[in-house]
C-alpha cells in the first residue's frame, strides 16, 4: 500500500512524501493528490521519493501528468531523493531531462 | 520457454489480483535467490511490472489469468508471462522509441526493451505469450556506481 503525505512549506509550496511502490495501482492516487494540492494554492510542489521502492512508466507518467498540473497553475514540480531503481527508470526513459531535482535555488526562495 | 535453471511461478487473476501481485512474487524469490544481483533484480522488476501492467490495462473490461514464469539459471535470466487477455491487435514493434517528452504514456514496451537482450511476443492460439531472455550481471553493487544497464 502506497502512502501519501503532504507538507506544507509555505502558501505556495508544498512537499509530497511518497512511501511505497509508484506503479498503476499507486498512479491515479498520486495524481489526485497533486491536483488536490493544486487546487488548494500549492503551485509549486516538491515530490520527495526517497521511500519509493520501485516506479514504472506508470509512475513516470503520473510525476509528468503532476508538473503539467503545476506548471497550468503558474508553477513548477521538482523531485527529491529518488533511489536508485527509481533514478535507473528515469534516467533510461530521459525523463530525467525534464523532472528536475529540488537543489535548484529558484525553488528554494 | 526452454529453462536453462530453477523455476519460480506464479498466477496472477486480475481482478482482483493487481501488479502489486507480481511485485510480491519477484520479492519473495529473491528471499530465496540472494545470488541474484541488485541490477538483475531492478531490472526483473521494472520489466515483469510493465508486462502485467500491459496486460491489465489492454483488457479493462474482463478478468484475466496471467501466469509468470521466472527462470533463473547460472548465466541467464528467463522471464514469461502467458495472460487469456485479447490478442494484440498488431505485433509490437523490434524496436520502441521513447515517446516525447511530456507524453504520459507509452514508454512501457521501450523500457523493457532497454533492459533485456531479447523480447519476443506470440499469440499461441489461446494466450498471448511474452518472453524476455536477459544475461545476468552479477557484479555488487557499490554505493555511487553507476547503474550500467
Amino acid at each position: 500500500m502506497t502512502s501519501f503525505h503532504v507538507d506544507d512549506v509555505r502558501i505556495d509550496l508544498a512537499i509530497i512524501r511518497v512511501v511505497g511502490r509508484l506503479n498503476m495501482v499507486a498512479a491515479p492516487e498520486l495524481r489526485d493528490v497533486v491536483a488536490q494540492a493544486v487546487k488548494s494554492g500549492k503551485s509549486h510542489l516538491v515530490v520527495d521519493l526517497a521511500g519509493v521502492e520501485f516506479m514504472d512508466s506508470s509512475g513516470l507518467g503520473a510525476l509528468i501528468g503532476a508538473l503539467k498540473t503545476t506548471r497550468q497553475a503558474g508553477g513548477d514540480l521538482r523531485i527529491a531523493a529518488p533511489g536508485e531503481q527509481v533514478a535507473m527508470v528515469l534516467q533510461l526513459s530521459n525523463v530525467d531531462r525534464i523532472l528536475k531535482p529540488y537543489e535548484d535555488a529558484a525553488f528554494r526562495d | 520457454m526452454r529453462p536453462s535453471g530453477i523455476e519460480y511461478t506464479a498466477v496472477i487473476r486480475t481482478p482482483p489480483d493487481t501488479v502489486d501481485d507480481a511485485h510480491d512474487f519477484l520479492k519473495s524469490v529473491w528471499v530465496e535467490r540472494s545470488d541474484v544481483g541488485p541490477e538483475d533484480r531492478m531490472a526483473l522488476e521494472t520489466v515483469l511490472s510493465e508486462l502485467v501492467t500491459n496486460v491489465i490495462q489492454s483488457n479493462p473490461h474482463s478478468q484475466v489469468q496471467c501466469e509468470v514464469t521466472l527462470s533463473i539459471g547460472p548465466d541467464l535470466l528467463q522471464l514469461e508471462t502467458s495472460d487469456t487477455g485479447k490478442q494484440l491487435d498488431q505485433l509490437p514493434p523490434a524496436s520502441a522509441e521513447m515517446p516525447a517528452d511530456v507524453s504520459e504514456h507509452g514508454r512501457g514496451l521501450a523500457l523493457i526493451q532497454l533492459m533485456v537482450d531479447s523480447l519476443t511476443y506470440r499469440h499461441d492460439g489461446a494466450q498471448n505469450v511474452w518472453q524476455i531472455s536477459r544475461s545476468r550481471r552479477n557484479a555488487v553493487a557499490t554505493p555511487g556506481r553507476p547503474v550500467t544497464i
